[in-house]
């Protein structure tokens, strides 16, 4: 507890010189800022082995992912603030960065309730000090981020209001001291608008549907539906929400650099005078070019991030398990792992060269059940977690209630008859090939 | 300025029912803040676009191919946002025979013909409803939709309706015609029966596709009612038991002929019959007597729509698909000459 907190108090400093240095006048304040973004990204690194010491590894992988994405940002709004990427530093790049960074407003909302989350932390740790500094800080900053964004409508200074790195870093300080470092990593626009464009692109589909009176099942073509489902599919939708990020970043580089005109060397310079001009217009435009480059790729994984971890899919891989005297025996619970805390537990059994991968869950009434990997109707691509309630197909995307897991027909998985016998789950041989039959 | 906003409020209220109201993208474009915040979109465009066509029309190189894309889309979006807000659709299910009355329309089924398709798959075509529409006849299918005046009509399922004959006591009727299969008006009929008719095992089971072979019904202000189920049957002179989850694929072999049903008769929780029936036979129960006739009719779900944007909507598709594939191949033939003229500056 004290590492973390330490490295909490770390990351707060860190966030706190970056923003003190972006408020200097200095030209020369990027190395500073791009060592500041080095010792946090340092810092993350250090909470990943921390986690990863307490044995919380999905913690671990999370900072780490999410560590070296905000590094990335950082490292981007650090070049932008240097000197030489002037050109760059603009309102095009306060536009795309208020964009990304919009839900970070909503903090003013999430305050409240991470007020009383924070209450709730002090009465269960009786330390009341740390929460209560940091809800306050939270809401001094608020003040101060308003007083700065008043004043400057007030007075028109554009160029404060344009000093893209200081708004992100206050707003993400803002959102860290608010919410802490998890909420603070949040890409939640993402993930908001990989949520709209899944819905509306499978809304138009289906208004498309309707209106052309197309028939909206598969009973003429299979293989047509699947490629019709494509377009609702959330791998699609993720392809999406990075190509409204991206084309939306191409299309402001495109008209900045249209605005660039080639330095004109028509004087009377001396022809190594014109050359060291054109060398440093074509190095202005790749560091431009790079700079954009960096954020798009950035934007690429945090997409990514927003589509394969928040949405918390389960997907263990099966453990390999054999039978004795015909009866398969899968353990229930391992060092790692066990079936009580909800989660989906996959068993692999090979028999007579087939490969048959099943499952067992646990209920809400508390039963054990066991089911093959696959129902009677998809592509035996089986199945995921979402919460502890749902299973989820891996290739139709049916939500299927943990309650109904068991019974047969419809999407629900192949069920096969067992018994739990001391914390393992034993299945006869035969009925699982019986079942395997079946279906 | 003023299309800035627009679209910026827009997106945000589209965004904002999406997300936290739970609303579908069609509830919003018919809902009066989507109709008003779309139109205004359309209108602030098209005004945009007018005004790029009168400012460049004079020009040599005027961009014919891409204001033909950007009408193309305009098109588009004015005629699916017509489409979902005027689009009136009907559906019905008819027996052979029957009558569909509606807004000056009149169409009567006059037969149902299905074709077999190899694997028992269904295709568009398979099942064909022949129909007599103010004296002219047409065939409808599943898709495309055929225009009967003015009306989009299509197929969307199929099934059977037998021909029932029901009497009291003392040998009234009560009712005869034909009952259509599909529907459990009774529900506790359904739990009374000593087996369920197994579910096709196909994703595409649904609506009417594949037919139901089963149904139950009961007679207005009596408590008994009745269970139908086709059991057996001919089709093309071949005799086919319908069993099982696959029951459904000799009926797609063609028209099913001299039908033999299993029946059941229920008075509350009572069971009053059960079995086989014959078709033509008297089947006795308290209270009166039922006949299941040999004679059976073909019902077909029927889809009839108006729509006064799909043509707009079509348009605009056509003009933006051609529009973009014009406008590339004048690219492409643009790069071409460049290349060909060479370098246009002077050497030093």
């Amino acid at each position: 507890m004290f590492l973390e907190s330490f490295i909490a108090g770390f990351e707060v400093f860190i966030v706190f010189l970056c923003v003190f240095l972006s408020f200097s006048k200095s030209k020369n304040a990027g190395f500073p800022l791009a060592g500041a973004g080095a010792a946090f990204l340092f810092s993350i690194l250090l909470s990943f082995y921390a986690a990863r010491a307490l044995g919380n590894f999905n913690k671990a992988y999370e900072l780490l992912s999410s560590g070296v994405l905000f590094s990335l940002y950082f490292l981007f709004c650090i070049s932008i603030t240097y000197k030489r990427m002037a050109p760059v530093y603009s309102r095009n790049s306060v536009c795309f960065s208020l964009l990304f960074f919009m839900p970070f407003f909503l903090c003013v909302f999430e305050l409240s309730a991470h007020f009383l989350n924070l209450l709730k932390t002090t009465q269960l740790k009786e330390n009341v000090t740390a929460p209560l500094l940091s809800v306050f800080s939270g809401f001094a900053l608020s003040v101060f981020l308003s007083w700065v964004s008043f004043r400057a409508i007030k007075k028109k200074d554009w160029d404060v209001a344009q000093n893209a790195p200081l708004a992100l870093m206050a707003l993400f300080l803002f959102k860290m001291v608010a919410g802490g470092v998890p909420h603070a990593i949040d890409p939640p626009f993402v993930i908001f608008l990989r949520k709209v464009m899944e819905t509306v692109s499978h809304d138009l589909l289906h208004i498309f549907f309707v209106t052309f009176q197309l028939p909206d099942h598969p009973y003429l073509n299979v293989r047509v539906y699947r490629w019709i489902l494509l377009a609702v599919d959330k791998k699609v939708s993720v392809i999406f929400t990075f190509a409204a990020f991206f084309l939306f970043l191409l299309s402001f580089f495109y008209r900045q650099e249209r605005g660039y005109a080639a330095p004109d060397t028509a004087g009377g310079e001396s022809n190594a005078e014109k050359r060291r001009i054109k060398k440093q217009h074509l190095r202005a435009k790749k560091i431009r070019g790079f700079a954009y480059a960096l954020s798009s790729f950035f934007l690429f994984f945090s997409v990514e991030q927003a589509y394969f971890y928040k949405e918390n899919v389960y997907k263990p891989d099966p453990i390999p398990v054999i039978a004795v005297k015909g009866e398969i025996i899968a353990p229930l619970s391992d060092p790692f792992s066990s079936i009580e805390n909800g989660r989906l537990r996959k068993f692999v059994y090979h028999a007579k060269n087939k490969r048959i991968v099943f499952f067992a869950v646990k209920k809400e009434n508390g039963n054990i059940v066991a089911a093959l990997d696959l129902c009677k109707i998809c592509e035996p691509e089986g199945y995921s977690q979402i919460s502890r309630n749902y299973l989820v197909c891996n290739y139709c995307a049916t939500p299927i209630p943990v309650s109904t897991v068991g019974m047969e027909g419809g999407c629900n998985p192949v069920p096969v008859p067992s018994r739990i016998v001391e914390s393992q789950l034993r299945i006869n041989e035969s009925d699982i090939l019986k079942a395997l039959k079946a279906h | 300025m003023m299309t800035g906003m627009t679209i910026f409020l827009t997106v945000t209220y589209v965004c904002f029912l999406l997300l936290f109201k739970n609303y579908t993208f069609h509830a919003i474009l018919v809902s009066r803040a989507g109709i008003f915040l779309f139109s205004l979109l359309l209108i602030l465009f098209l005004v945009k676009l007018l005004q790029s066509i009168v400012k460049e029309r004079g020009k040599e190189n005027f961009p014919v191919f891409k204001h033909a894309f950007r009408a193309g889309w305009l098109l588009a979006l004015g005629g699916l946002l017509l489409s979902v807000n005027t689009r009136q659709s009907y559906e019905r299910m008819l027996c052979e025979g029957q009558t569909l009355r509606l807004h000056g329309l009149s169409l009567t089924l006059r037969g149902v013909t299905v074709h077999e398709n190899p694997g028992g798959v269904f295709l568009s075509k398979s099942v064909q409803a022949r129909l007599e529409s103010n004296g002219a006849h047409t065939t409808i299918h599943l898709f495309p939709p055929k225009k009967i005046s003015g009306f989009f009509t299509q197929t969307t399922g199929f099934g059977f309706a037998p021909h029932v004959d029901i009497r009291n006591a003392e040998g009234n009727v009560l009712f005869s015609g034909y009952v259509l299969l599909g529907s459990f008006s009774e529900r506790k009929t359904e739990a009374l029966l000593p087996a369920k008719q197994k579910a096709p095992q196909v994703m595409m089971g649904v609506g009417y596709f594949p037919p139901k072979i089963e149904g139950a019904f009961k007679l207005p202000g009596s408590p008994v009612h009745f269970y139908v189920k086709i059991v057996s049957g001919n089709i093309k002179g071949k005799r086919y038991a319908f069993k099982g989850a696959d029951y459904y694929v000799p009926l797609m072999k063609g028209r099913l002929e001299s039908p033999q049903y299993y029946l059941g008769i229920f008075n509350g929780k009572k069971t009053l019959y059960l079995g086989p029936a014959e078709t033509n036979r008297k089947i006795p129960f308290k209270g009166g007597t039922i006949t299941l006739s040999e004679k059976l009719r073909y019902i077909v779900g029927i889809k009839v729509a108006h729509d006064y944007g799909i043509n707009v909507l079509l348009t605009g598709l056509f003009f933006m698909l051609s529009g973009s594939v014009l406008q590339l191949a004048h690219i492409l033939k643009r790069t071409q000459t460049n290349k060909a003229k060479g370098p246009t500056h002077e050497p030093s």
